[in-house]
């Protein structure tokens, strides 16, 4: 990014000059931080009508308006990264060459114009060579000028780039960001072993193979683990793995993430004594039957059933006293709701119902973010360029030879004052120089 | 030795620590206020002592928990000051300013006061907390954290140097503005680096655990707007009209923004980090 002003511009190379400059980079990092508060204290990605219930009319239009929901996929915020991704594109695109020419050039004879120029001290004799590999450099280069001989080193060149790779590097990872954003999906996947079916908008299908949870000691977990199977069209499996917290199972650019459990029984559900419908219900489904009439709700489940200081809760997460807390909806109205043991009947009105064969069930997570490779590149450019722009800063020393004497002078445009720190410290034990 | 034994021993020498880290604050104070040359160079040796009983410290809890300990607000926060104190430290050994503990110290002893106030169980982690990018995501951010809390002291100075230039003895026991600001730019340099670190690697390991390398989690999202602002800092620094005053209080800033990040969006906003609730289900 750049800060410089040209005499009298015409308005489109202002603007230009504007949109490239580091005043605007900064100017739109800033706002980008600021705005991004606000999804941090509004809650994110809730329906509409959450705001309307929560919020009093005014908060709820601004809302609305600005997409304050949605902060991060808002059009104003893509735009602004837009915006942030043309700046540093631009001023890369501008600094690249100027910052090569710096590089390759062997700047040889002190300029006092030049930045970062300062003259070290001056001594009637030194040797030379001693002073350059106590200075950390490698044996000097000669100059002839019309004032004398000057011998000098350049170190750290790359330095020069490092800015340049942290901005592209920040380009990069944008970019990535946004193409993940448009070309990625995501889609879940649940149920117990056993369970097979496609995989939403890919032509794979998935099955759980088995499930299980490792307990410690203390009952906390220690991992939950799927095996799974997929499947090409043509029913070829072209997968067998497992997946596990922190490690996802991956397959033709897709990652299948361990990302959660629940419980599930078999329900039977009767009219009048006859079958109506037996399935898998799962924790958190509600199952609607006979035309809307009747509907149960899978509300929670506890393992090892106690009531508990007035509430229904588990001691333990073992199956030891399986019950099933339902909400149960009758013509549309809530109409019960209650604990059940596995076995056990649930009677109103024409209908009952039981559940039994208690099971965890595997809640998974299937992404696929074409951004990801980027993104990497993008960050590992990144820390390379900081690195590189803050601890291989381009230094250079000069030894200028001539009538009036030897003189040393340094050269870092960024690190000045250490360089001559670095100096005097390297240079004191010098015999020749000090 | 047991682990209970062991967290006794740990107890034991974070305590010292503390005690040494209030003695040298304290020592750091009487330097700068009286001119005592002797009390800076006993605040320095107690420092040194304290960082090397809290090392052992962590080393301890190291052991007894088997796994490295960065994984709860105890833990950070013990591990967030021995970072600070770490960063001192070897700011103070390469620029020679003993004034810099009378205000660097002070932060450090407030972070060590609020671990002081954490739960010390050690509990086993939760499945997601079981990688390796735990170590490398959260030790980055220890020395990251560190280098910003010395930043922020050195700018504070700074302040009070800019603000008090024509007393004698605010010139006589700080160093030059210059020189403040050259401290705080390599510590921030340094901060910024391991920053960079700390939001890299945990996107890494997001990918990994959470499906999604970023997000927009309070936690990172604050990680990002602490990065933004130590990036304009670097930037104002080279631009007319930003160095000096300006970019120390964006120094300072970013420094909020940091404990912010650490304490403010574990106990004010809902997180994945705050390892609360993933999914509707028993997680």
């Amino acid at each position: 990014m750049r800060d410089e002003k040209q005499p009298q511009p015409s308005k489109m190379k202002r603007v230009y000059q504007g949109i490239h400059s580091m005043k605007f980079g900064m100017v739109l990092l800033l706002i980008i931080g600021v705005l991004s508060i606000i999804g941090t204290i509004l809650p994110q990605d809730r329906p509409l009508s959450f705001y309307e219930e929560e919020y009093n009319a005014l908060i709820y239009g601004i809302i609305e308006t600005f997409q304050l929901h949605s902060v991060y996929q808002s059009w104003w915020f893509i735009a602004l990264m837009l915006l942030l991704s043309v700046n540093l594109l631009l001023c890369s695109i501008i600094r690249l060459p100027k910052l090569l020419k710096k590089m390759k050039q062997e700047p040889s004879a002190p300029d006092p114009k030049e930045k970062g120029l300062f003259f070290f001290d001056a001594k009637k004799e030194i040797n030379r060579e001693a002073v350059f590999k106590k200075a950390g450099f490698s044996a000097p280069k000669k100059h002839s000028t019309g004032e004398g001989e000057v011998y000098y080193r350049r170190k750290h060149a790359v330095g020069h780039l490092g800015s340049w790779f942290t901005h592209i590097g920040l380009l990069v990872i944008i970019v990535s960001y946004l193409v993940g954003q448009i070309a990625g999906f995501e889609t879940f996947f649940y149920g117990v072993p056993g369970v097979s079916g496609s995989i939403e908008d890919t032509p794979y299908q998935l099955s759980i193979e088995d499930f299980t949870i490792d307990y410690r000691e203390d009952n906390s977990v220690e991992q939950y683990t799927s095996n799974l199977r997929v499947y090409d069209e043509d029913n070829t499996m072209i997968k067998e793995g497992i997946s596990s917290v922190n490690d996802p199972l991956r397959v033709e650019g897709l990652s299948i993430y361990q990302n959660g459990t629940g419980w599930a029984t078999e329900m039977h559900l009767f009219k009048e004594d006859e079958p109506l419908r037996s399935l898998t219900l799962y924790q958190g489904e509600i199952h609607v039957d006979d035309d809307q009439r009747i509907a149960i709700q899978f509300y929670d489940f506890y393992p090892d059933y106690v009531f508990h200081q007035g509430m229904p809760a588990t001691r333990s997460p073992y199956p030891n006293n399986p019950h099933l807390l339902y909400v149960l909806f009758y013509e549309g109205l809530r109409a019960d709701m209650n604990v059940v043991a596995m076995g056990e009947e649930v009677v109103f009105q024409e209908y009952a119902f039981r559940v039994e064969d208690p099971r965890q069930f595997t809640y998974l997570q299937i992404v696929r973010d074409p951004g990801i490779p980027g993104a990497l590149l993008g960050g590992v450019l990144l820390i390379v360029g900081i690195f590189t722009a803050f601890y291989l800063y381009p230094k250079t020393l000069i030894v200028r030879e001539g009538p009036k004497g030897i003189e040393l002078w340094a050269r870092a445009p960024r690190g000045e004052k250490l360089f001559h720190s670095n100096l005097t410290s390297r240079l004191k034990e010098e015999s020749n120089w000090e | 030795m047991g682990v209970d034994q062991s967290l006794q021993l740990e107890i034991t020498l974070f305590n010292l620590s503390i005690a040494l880290y209030l003695l040298s604050m304290v020592l750091y104070l009487v330097f700068f206020i009286a001119k005592k040359e002797r009390a800076g160079d006993f605040g320095s040796y107690l420092i040194k002592g304290g960082f090397m009983l809290h090392t052992v410290a962590l080393g301890v809890r190291w052991v007894a928990a088997g796994r490295v300990p960065l994984s709860n607000q105890y833990e950070f926060a013990t591990a967030f000051a021995w970072g600070i104190v770490l960063c001192f430290i070897i700011f103070e050994i390469k620029f020679s300013y003993k004034a810099m503990g009378t205000f660097v110290t002070p932060i450090a002893f407030l972070i060590m006061g609020y671990a002081a106030m954490q739960s010390k169980d050690i509990r086993p982690l939760m499945p997601a907390l079981q990688s390796n990018w735990l170590s490398i995501h959260v030790g980055t951010a220890v020395i990251s954290y560190g280098a910003f809390g010395v930043a922020a002291g050195v700018s504070l100075m700074y302040l009070l140097r800019n603000q008090f230039s024509n007393s004698p003895f605010v010139k006589k026991h700080l160093p030059d503005l210059s020189t403040l600001d050259l401290i705080s730019y390599r510590a921030i340099a340094l901060g910024f680096f391991f920053l960079t670190l700390v939001i890299v690697t945990g996107a890494i390991w997001a990918e990994q655990a959470w499906a999604r390398y970023w997000s927009w989690d309070p936690k990172e999202t604050w990680s990002l707007i602490t990065w933004i602002i130590y990036a304009v800092y670097l930037h104002a620094r080279i631009m007319r009209g930003w160095q000096g005053k300006k970019t120390a209080l964006f120094s300072v800033i970013g420094f909020i923004c940091v404990l912010f990040t650490y304490i403010g969006v574990n106990t004010l906003l809902p997180s994945i980090h705050s390892y609360a609730l993933l999914l509707p289900f028993e997680w």
